[in-house]
């Protein structure tokens, strides 16, 4: 693997919802050919996303509500606007409601 | 507000910062004066105290700078996207692998042994909902019906799958957020053109394949306490039927 390969995968972390997955390096693919690494077919085909148009660190948790806030707007707003607009029952009309009945337990 | 100054929270919300899902939950707990407390656990080694005594069951105390919660008070966790565990500079590898393994042992552990909390959702049984060949296996143990699926890292299954199929696509095998280059990107189902299915890459590691399943949307479902909760996903965008 020469160097700009062994670079560009020391650049490229992976994360899941583990914990312990997360902030590891992805390990160099085993396949090499040429002296050149072989990139994960996978990576080959993604296509960016671009949800992530805000800057992750810029949120910060509200000390009282614990809401998570980009200044002075909640964040769910920020987002709100990058995500989908069509959140409606299957009528298409009706606000889909979280006024479920709460268990105290 | 101090430690125990307030309601003292009996339910634990783990998750980073920056989870606008969570924060529309939050908000409603907000409403409904139920006292929780947001928490990293990322943030367990430099900001969070733990202390647990076991004398047949566990009890004790985890604090932060604001809240803390009495873990016998303790009724309900919702697990969402906690961040890995950050450890303190100055630790040799060795030392940071050992810090993070005696953390996410204790801190998960206790609380998983508490009796009486209610998990949204256990992180074991999560770990094991991500998993695609496993959601296969139980989709189908359901009786509902799965496409042709092929997991390989040989390129030529790939060739005489998709002959076998004709149209093909792929997908990671779990989800993946991927930071390159100053780029933060999430990894689409894509079809996968016949030009590919010899591709080199695919020695590299596992994939997964599928026959593709032409629709014009799909369907996500939530299952809470015995009610379905569908939602249908329709794109706005020609890859849509695709990568959704």
């Amino acid at each position: 693997m020469n160097q700009t390969s062994k670079e560009k995968w020391n650049t490229l972390t992976i994360s899941t919802m583990c914990p312990e997955a997360e902030r590891f390096p992805l390990a160099p693919p085993i396949g090499v050919s040429g002296g050149v690494g072989v990139r994960p077919f996978g990576l080959s085909v993604a296509r960016w996303d671009a949800y992530a148009r805000f800057d992750r660190d810029k949120v910060r948790v509200d000390p009282d509500t614990q809401i998570g806030m980009v200044g002075h707007l909640p964040l769910r707003e920020v987002m709100g606007e990058l995500t989908t607009i069509c959140q409606m029952e299957s009528d298409g009309q009706t606000v889909i409601s979280l006024d479920y009945p709460l268990d105290d337990e | 507000m101090t430690p125990g100054s307030g309601p003292h929270p009996r339910v634990l919300v783990f998750t980073e910062d920056c989870d606008p899902t969570a924060d529309v939950v939050l908000a409603r707990l907000n409403e409904r004066g139920v006292p929780f407390w947001r928490v990293d656990p990322g943030d367990f080694l430099a900001e969070l105290g733990l202390s647990a005594i076991f004398d047949g069951t566990w009890s004790g105390t985890l604090w932060g700078q604001l809240r803390g919660v009495d873990l016998d008070g303790l009724r309900a966790v919702y697990y969402r996207r906690p961040s890995g565990f950050r450890t303190p500079e100055g630790l040799t590898e060795v030392e940071q692998t050992f810090a993070r393994s005696q953390a996410r042992h204790a801190l998960s552990g206790v609380l998983s042994a508490l009796p009486r909390v209610l998990w949204v959702n256990e992180p074991a049984k999560m770990a094991d909902a991500r998993v695609k060949a496993h959601q296969l296996a139980v989709a189908a143990w359901c009786g509902l019906t799965t496409p042709l699926t092929l997991i390989t890292n040989r390129p030529d299954e790939v060739v005489a799958f998709g002959r076998r199929v004709g149209r093909i696509i792929t997908k990671s095998l779990a989800i993946v957020n991927v930071r390159e280059n100053e780029q933060t990107g999430v990894l689409y189902t894509a079809e996968v053109p016949e030009a590919d299915w010899n591709h080199s890459g695919i020695a590299a590691t596992a994939h997964l394949f599928q026959e593709l399943v032409p629709r014009l949307y799909e369907v996500r479902m939530t299952f809470v306490a015995g009610q379905c909760f569908a939602t249908a996903m329709e794109p706005n965008d020609p890859d849509g039927p695709v990568d959704i």
